[in-house]
């Protein structure tokens, strides 16, 4: 009796076990890593590409855009604009609910709209919509009017970006703690300093995702991101590093996806201090530039020469432009023409992390008698150096980086290329200033038929490109490592991660 | 004993006020900009300023420590710039996991490093002390850094024995605590072979060896004890760096303590953070050292204070 008792018990055991082993197995889950801690849960109130690819996968906008970088509809199915420019109406998806259950409606738009554009709130999100929404009007249940304050023709893609996400108005204040968005994953926990746990949303309006779990994992380091991929501990890595992409795809079970991406790297060129303001010298420098050596050596061959200020991808990218030639000869005959036969010396302000690109021009340009001087800052002092206004600012030229969250022109020409935009403003680091330009990109922002604007923005690209502001050196890749077994991952342009519907293949 | 507890314990907020003032001026002295840093390059001026006011970065500094001091007298140190979470919640998450990590290093290193230590000086100038000596030369010099690169390379993605990075069973402990307490080890056992070599030639254990006192019990109960005084500070020196957190380890393996927090903060400005984070590295490292003089008063009543 008693050895039989025991015996059920023993019995009883290794069946739970099973049980609950065999359960445990079923729930598929994927675990991602990135190269930093999400900053914030509130979508609206951060600017990091990685923070964003987290929250795209709990929250929504009104339009979207697809894997060839279209817009799509969201939250809402269609939308106009009037005839002037200056209203869109935008018609909502119904039957949509939030991860709380509440409705997602017209005055749910309205609510986390107002709460973006109201500048007490000092959101990030407010420098993109604060100065383009006057006001949101809630037509009926289903319909919202944009009033804007001036005619925005990227208005759809300006709405499609991850700051602007709806959130849902029972948490409007409350957001960055108790993220609540309608998204195909819903808010589970964020313990933080070590990972963000979501589960998929079994009432999600689309599609309901196949894995039941994503898990959000970081390290800063690049060689823990490989390892982890290698180990199995992790489905998803990004950014990949380029220099372990060759020893990753020799590892056997793991895959590596390398995209182009709309990130430009460029050195901002301060066209007010001498010798820079000579536009002769600033086209040496460019000749100066071995673009496709750089990309070979530094990049590991994973990067586009950039031809343009404007990366492909973009609207208004003009892709017939001819990036600079590597031309030493050319160089040192532009240099000779503006005085500067002996060269001269100039420093370029750049952040620790990217210091070796300024290392590698210093090379190719000791080759016509340039002498660069790396000045490399932490990157808050960064920061402070080059956007200090005109008179303050001491930076002869500054290593940085651009994409356009909208992927239109507007955004990669105006905030950098236009006179308002002179530090602190705007991101017009070199004090680029061209009668022209600035007319053609004001005009284009308010031309609402998008082939004369498309026009516009390719003579403005002509010039900044012949006036050598910028030395626009690649457009980076995005890449990303991932078990060979997953599917549904893609990046966008700006390298964010898109993991809405997964997919794990046996 | 008591007045000297005493003392200890009414010069601890003088100390705290005074570190807190400092702190709060030094990080607003340090140039960058965190309404900058968040909003991104991408950010308008009009932006950073609406940021800034609204984070109360617009008033004037005193202004400012007069509302922080506020709240921390009511154990409200403000809410994280990034995140928007309360301070205290995020460093009282993180501190267990630095503890965790502390002591479990600390522990490994002293017995390993004592054990080693005494055994080098028994045998002194014997294969086992050339070993010893051996390694504590490589520990104190191999880069915290390139140890815990090599110990997940091994025994991650090798063997497969441990896990590659995380902090939730102890199975995810040992990786970490391995590599800091390679160097500790070091310092340890060369501190105690010295210090017991030093101890051996003093007259009381030359009377006790004379006695007839075995060998063992001389070194161990006579000469260590006298032996572990300079070890004993030298662990609770160590104990205070590493409260501050461990950031190479805790980095390398995504141990989610102190150290990780405050350099994610410096970079991105987060002054209530740093604020809070250095407060407590302070509180515990007068806390330790006050341990540390009490236990060396408790070994050697020549240290006593009253």
């Amino acid at each position: 009796m008693n050895l039989s008792l025991r015996r059920c018990v023993v019995v009883f055991a290794v069946v739970l076990a099973l049980v609950v082993g065999s359960s445990a197995a079923f729930a598929s889950s994927l675990t991602i890593m990135q190269t930093e801690e999400p900053r914030s849960l509130d979508p609206s109130n951060h600017s990091a590409t990685y923070t964003a690819s987290v929250l795209h996968s709990m929250y929504e906008n009104l339009t979207a855009l697809d894997e060839e970088y279209e817009i799509v509809p969201g939250l809402a199915t269609d939308w106009e604009q009037s005839e002037d420019g200056m209203k869109w109406t935008f018609y909502l998806r119904s039957g949509v609910a939030f991860h709380d259950g509440t409705p997602f409606d017209a005055d749910a738009v309205k609510t986390a709209v107002d709460r973006m554009i109201d500048p007490d709130k000092g959101l990030v999100v407010y420098g993109r919509l604060g100065p383009v929404i006057e006001e949101v009007e809630v037509v009926d249940d289903l319909t919202v009017v944009f009033h804007l304050q001036d005619p925005y023709p990227a208005f759809t893609r300006l709405m499609a970006i991850g700051q602007a996400a709806i959130v849902s108005p029972s948490v409007i204040d409350d957001v960055a703690s108790e993220p609540v968005g309608t998204g195909p994953y819903k808010f589970v926990e964020y313990v933080s300093g070590e990972r963000v746990v979501m589960e998929r949303n079994e009432n999600y309006w689309g599609e309901v995702p196949e894995v039941e779990q994503l898990v959000w994992r970081w390290s800063p380091e690049d060689s823990v991101l490989v390892m982890a991929l290698q180990t199995g501990e992790v489905d998803v890595v990004t950014p990949l590093p380029p220099a372990h992409v060759s020893v990753l795809e020799q590892y056997q079970g793991v895959e590596v996806i390398e995209t182009p991406g709309a990130r430009a790297f460029w050195v901002a060129l301060n066209t007010t201090k001498e010798p820079l303001d000579d536009v002769r010298v600033r086209q040496a420098l460019n000749y100066a530039t071995d673009r496709q050596g750089l990309i070979d050596s530094i990049l590991w061959g994973s990067g586009t020469v950039a031809n343009s200020p404007v990366s492909p991808g973009n609207f208004g990218y003009d892709e017939t432009l001819e990036a600079y030639p590597h031309d030493p000869e050319r160089a040192r005959e532009l240099l000779a023409e503006a005085g500067y036969e002996d060269g001269f010396s100039i420093a370029i302000a750049v952040q620790e992390a990217e210091a070796q690109y300024v290392e590698a021009l210093q090379g190719m340009w000791r080759e016509v008698g340039v002498d660069v001087i790396v000045d490399q800052m932490e990157g808050g002092i960064w920061s402070d150096a080059v956007f200090a206004p005109k008179e303050e600012n001491e930076v002869q030229a500054s290593f940085a980086s651009w994409s356009s969250a909208t992927l239109d022109a507007d955004m990669m020409l105006t905030p950098l290329f236009a006179t308002d935009s002179f530090p602190p403003a705007s991101a017009n680091l070199g004090f680029y200033s061209n009668e022209r330009v600035d007319e053609l990109l004001q005009k284009a922002a308010f031309e609402t038929d998008p082939e004369a604007r498309e026009a516009m923005y390719i003579e403005a690209q002509g010039i900044i490109h012949e006036e050598a502001a910028h030395i626009t050196l690649w457009y980076g890749n995005n890449i990303v490592g991932l078990q060979d077994n997953i599917e549904g991952i893609w990046t966008l342009a700006g390298g964010m991660l898109v993991v809405r519907n997964p997919r794990i293949v046996e | 004993m008591g007045r000297y507890i005493a003392r200890k314990l009414v010069v601890l907020p003088i100390v705290m006020i005074g570190v807190s003032f400092i702190i709060f001026f030094v990080v607003r002295a340090i140039p960058g900009d965190p309404a900058r840093l968040m909003a991104g390059t991408e950010a308008t001026q009009e932006q950073v300023m609406a940021m800034r006011r609204q984070l109360g970065l617009d008033r004037s500094i005193l202004f400012q420590y007069g509302v922080f001091l506020q709240g921390a007298v009511r154990g409200d140190l403000g809410n994280s710039i990034n995140s928007g979470m309360p301070v205290v919640g995020e460093i009282s998450r993180r501190i267990p996991y630095t503890l965790q990590l502390t002591f479990a290093a600390l522990l490994v290193a002293s017995v390993l490093g004592i054990s080693a230590g005494v055994l080098a000086a028994v045998y002194k100038h014997s294969w086992v002390d050339q070993g010893v000596m051996l390694f504590a030369i490589i520990g104190a010099s191999a880069a915290n850094f390139w140890v815990a690169l090599m110990a997940m390379s091994v025994f991650s993605v090798q063997l497969g024995w441990l896990p590659l990075f995380g902090a939730d069973t102890w199975r995810h402990m040992v990786l970490p605590t391995f590599s800091l307490c390679v160097y500790p080890l070091a310092l340890i056992a060369r501190m105690s072979r010295s210090s017991m070599l030093e101890v051996v030639k003093q007259d009381y254990v030359r009377t006790a060896q004379a006695k007839g006192v075995s060998k063992f019990v001389v070194y161990t109960k006579h000469a260590l004890r006298n032996a572990l005084i300079p070890v004993i500070t030298l662990v609770g020196l160590h104990f205070g760096v590493l409260l501050g957190g461990a950031v190479v380890t805790e980095t390398v393996f995504s141990w989610p303590g102190v150290g990780r927090l405050l350099v994610d903060a410096v970079r991105y400005r987060d002054y209530p953070i740093i604020q809070g984070t250095v407060l407590f590295t302070v509180l515990s490292v007068v806390l330790v050292n006050f341990l540390v003089d009490i236990v060396l008063a408790a070994m050697n009543p020549r240290m006593r204070f009253d």
